[in-house]
């Protein structure tokens, strides 16, 4: 029963932490991100074990967590709404052209990583050539070309 | 389960946007950061325990002191600890059932004479040395989250009340 306990506190604990952090920091990981992943996975660990180390006690958490999981993907399913929170919604950074700077600065995305999206996924050279950039809810930057 | 179809907005572009949804989680992300940085605040006065200058309190008793944990963790180690003046027989320290409901002893130091269990909880009997003071260190280890009331009580002094919040 603790272990059940444990592991669901963790994971929405978890949840609500990596969500109000900011999307940037679960798709456009970079070294630091990947290092603090690490460390959060390392701080997580003996929280979620307590001082039971058995195999039993982590097949009740493994379940535990997938069965949190499922749930929740049922939830957001049948409830638009808990879906939009829990996952966001895309954004539009650049239309038709035009370069929406509130959305940038508010979503914390400079114009080098657009470039770089646009670079990696149609090999453009400049930012006229967009003409949609668009943050999506899992934090990667798509780009439409003109 | 139907599909809902997003819209094609005027700029030719199919997506669903909920800006206005987009604003207000912004603004709600803002506002939990303040509020990462004030849990942060409290971890450094010791609201949450493991040390911080709220983490312990002292209780004064008049042949001695006692510092307990007014926050603690669940599991964590902690120490109790209590300086007793030398006056007459060795000293001894009562601890109501209520302690031991919430907490694990683990080691008394220096180890008591005698421990008896009696209406008030349990008593330690220590041996001292006359004209020196008597430092105990009990270690700790909360084995049940929450509001911890209990009783503590040096020699033939009136019984104090301590309260000890054990986070999760």
């Amino acid at each position: 029963m603790e272990s059940v306990a444990r592991g669901a506190a963790i994971y929405f604990i978890l949840l609500i932490v990596l969500r109000l952090s900011g999307r940037r920091t679960v798709a456009q990981m970079t070294t630091f991100d990947f290092v603090l992943l690490l460390i959060i996975a390392e701080t997580t660990q003996q929280a979620l074990l307590g001082e039971d180390f058995s195999i039993t006690n982590a097949t009740v958490l493994i379940l535990t967590l997938f069965g949190l999981d499922i749930l929740l993907s049922y939830v957001k399913q049948s409830m638009p709404k808990v879906a939009l929170l829990l996952d966001g919604t895309p954004t539009v950074l650049i239309a038709e052209g035009n370069i929406d700077t509130h959305a940038l600065k508010r979503a914390r995305v400079d114009l080098e990583e657009v470039l770089a999206a646009a670079r990696e996924q149609h090999g453009l050279a400049r930012l006229d050539q967009i003409k949609f950039a668009i943050l999506e809810a899992d934090g990667g930057i798509s780009i439409i070309p003109q | 389960m139907p599909l809902n179809e997003p819209q094609v907005r005027s700029d030719g572009l199919q997506v669903e946007e909920h800006r206005q949804f987009q604003e207000a989680f912004w603004s709600a992300e803002r506002l939990a950061w303040l509020g990462f940085a004030g849990v942060l605040v409290l971890v450094i006065f010791g609201v949450t325990g493991s040390g911080g200058i709220f983490s312990k309190q002292a209780i004064r008793f008049q042949e001695g002191t006692a510092e307990f944990p007014r926050f603690s963790r669940w599991e964590a180690p902690e120490a109790i600890t209590a300086l007793l003046s030398a006056r007459g027989p060795g000293p001894k320290v009562t601890i109501s059932q209520e302690f031991f409901r919430s907490f694990r002893v683990e080691a008394i130091h220096p180890t008591p004479v005698s421990a008896e269990a009696g209406d008030h909880g349990t008593t330690y009997h220590f041996r001292s040395v006359p004209g020196q003071d008597v430092l105990l260190t009990l270690n700790v280890r909360p084995h049940r989250p929450g509001i911890a009331d209990y009783r503590v009580g040096v020699n033939r002094e009136p019984v104090q009340t301590v309260r000890t919040v054990v986070w999760p």
